[in-house]
This record gives structure tokens, C-alpha cells and sequence, in this order.
């Protein structure tokens, strides 16, 4: 039989409730309602609600809307397998988490716990430079590193021997300047020590050219490292007079 | 102006005599009427293919105004 889809016309307006009974020997479908609820003179906010009560008047189904604030109104349409337009979950995109300390969880209360601290996660590199470090001829000595922007990988609490904050593999750059000459045939040595229980050691040695000149080192590398393990970059002085250096530049991110 | 709005109804909901379709307002937390809300525009859809007669729907006022 073909659907006969109809409209029951000519129900009165006036205040809530109001009910429409089917009479007679009538049987048939219910495909929708629609109605204007104007709460200028509401008593409070309210959800518009269609109910369907049985011939003995007990509440079959009751279908609501959105909240209306008092003095509000809404034109509500009820139909079957129509979303409610308001309340109930959250939409839109997560276009960005940004996390400081590598790692997101994400905890959905009745659900599963998602740890995202995975591979393919890219980490924000933390920017750091130094201090400027003068060390006596024949003698070595330690940056103190300072955080200049970007993440935070390293806790800085002892700034001449910085630690990690969070167990990954980690790649590391160092950029030094002397800002004094080095003599000619005078060497320094600048270290990157990854103080993991197995050591590495990244150096860069450099001997100054004739006439002596202000000279640059660079220092880079990977390595695995638990939170605690710290890091120094140090300069050894070979020269018979002290020389000053500092780390222009120096990147430490974490890659997994 | 009222603002738009939808919901959801049963799939399927066969009304037979007797039943009653209600429009109301009620409170969030208690269920209750809330007093002082109009309602205007009514309109109820059916679909009478299953019903005896399908020329009349109600006895006291309704007119049939088919829309499709």
C-alpha cells in the first residue's frame, strides 16, 4: 500500500500542553511534529517535549529537545532519526595538541586509555644557549645552558650538568663560537657528554690558524637517554692563555 | 525570532485510537510542565496507509491536508 503521508491541520495554539487524540477507528504512523514554543512568559528554561501517551494515558515515549532559556523560543522538529541539535557530545577537529614534556594521554573516562607517546609522534624541539665560559690555560670546564624557546626536554635545576626529563632517543646540536682568539697551533677541544650508563662522548677539536682567530665548533648526535641521565658540554683549553667560548646554538629533540 | 531545532521521534510509532500525541514543555531536572510556554504552528505528519478510513484523521477538528 502506498504511503499516504498527511498533515493533521488546524490544531489550536495556545499554552503547553496541548494534545492531539486519535479518535475513531483511525490507526497510522507517526512521521513528525513541528511547533513554534514561545517562552517569552515561561516560568523557567524548559525542553520543548512531545509525549505519546496510551488510550489509559500512561507516557508511551516521550521525545525532548534542546534547552530554551526562559524568554527564549525554538522551532522544534521531531522526526525520526533526526540528531538532536544541542547537548549531548562535543564535534569539530583536534587540529593541534602541543605537550611540553613529549608525551599526550588521552583518557576518556568510560573507555579505553590511549597512550600516544609512540613512534611517528613528532616532538617540538627545545632551543638552549649558554653562558659565556672562560677557561684557564691547560684547563677544562662546563657550559651553564640556558632554555631560549621551544620545548623543554632538559631539566635545567643544575645548569652545568642538565637532565633529561623524559626517557627517549634524543638528537643533539651544538653550536660554539670562541669570542676570543685562539693562537696559532693552539688547540681546544669542545665535548658533548651523554652521561647514559654507557658514555658518549661527541668532540670537536680545533687548532687555531696562523695569526690565530676566533674558531667555531660543532657537535651533533643521537642517543638514547633515561629521564635523569644528564648531558654536559664542556671546552678544554690547550692554549698557554685562557680563552672564552659560548654556545651560540644548541638544539636538543626527542625523536621517539 | 525562534531559533531552529531538531530531535529525534521513535521510528515506527503506530498510533491507534485513543492515543494521544502531546506537545509540552517541561523542566530538565524534574520532568515537570514548565507554565507559560505557547506553542503555534502545530503541525502532526502522518502516514495513514495502515488506517481504516484514510480520507478522515481525528473526528473533532482535524482537517486532512496532504503535503506530499
Amino acid at each position: 500500500m502506498a504511503v499516504e503521508t498527511l498533515e493533521i491541520a488546524s490544531l489550536p495554539s495556545g499554552g503547553a500542553p496541548i494534545s492531539y487524540t486519535v479518535s475513531g477507528d483511525q490507526v497510522f504512523d507517526l512521521i513528525g511534529v513541528r511547533a513554534v514554543f514561545d517562552g517569552t512568559g515561561a516560568g523557567g528554561n524548559f525542553l520543548p517535549c512531545v509525549q505519546i501517551k496510551s488510550a489509559a494515558g500512561h507516557i508511551l515515549s516521550q521525545s525532548i529537545g534542546s534547552s530554551v532559556t526562559a524568554g527564549g523560543s525554538a522551532d522544534v522538529s521531531f522526526a525520526p532519526f533526526l540528531r538532536s541539535t544541542g547537548g549531548g557530545g562535543g564535534t569539530g577537529t583536534i587540529s593541534d595538541i602541543t605537550s611540553t614534556d613529549g608525551s599526550v594521554t588521552i583518557t576518556n573516562p568510560t573507555g579505553p586509555t590511549t597512550d600516544l607517546s609512540a613512534h611517528g609522534i613528532q616532538f617540538a624541539a627545545g632551543y638552549y644557549n649558554s653562558n659565556s665560559l672562560t677557561v684557564g690555560s691547560g684547563s677544562s670546564a662546563n657550559f651553564h645552558i640556558n632554555h631560549v624557546f621551544g620545548a623543554t626536554p632538559l631539566n635545567l635545576a643544575t645548569p652545568f650538568a642538565p637532565t633529561i626529563v623524559t626517557t627517549g632517543v634524543y638528537a643533539f646540536t651544538v653550536d660554539i663560537q670562541s669570542t676570543t682568539n685562539l693562537a696559532a697551533g693552539r688547540s681546544s677541544d669542545a665535548v658533548l657528554s651523554l652521561n647514559t650508563p654507557q658514555v658518549t662522548s661527541i668532540e670537536s677539536y680545533v687548532t687555531g690558524p696562523t695569526g690565530g682567530a676566533l674558531v667555531a665548533f660543532g657537535l651533533a648526535g643521537t642517543s638514547l637517554m633515561s629521564a635523569g641521565d644528564n648531558l654536559t658540554v664542556s671546552m678544554g683549553n690547550f692554549d698557554t692563555v685562557n680563552v672564552t667560548y659560548q654556545i651560540i646554538a644548541m638544539t636538543v629533540q626527542r625523536l621517539t | 525570532m525562534a531559533a531552529p531545532q531538531q530531535a529525534p521521534l521513535p521510528p515506527s510509532f503506530v498510533l491507534a485510537s485513543g492515543m494521544q500525541v502531546v506537545l509540552t514543555a517541561i523542566d530538565a531536572t524534574t520532568g515537570n510542565l514548565v507554565a507559560g510556554v505557547n506553542l503555534s504552528n502545530i503541525s502532526i505528519s502522518v502516514d495513514t496507509s495502515n488506517s481504516p478510513d484514510q480520507n478522515t484523521v481525528g473526528v473533532a477538528a482535524p482537517i486532512l491536508v496532504p503535503t506530499t
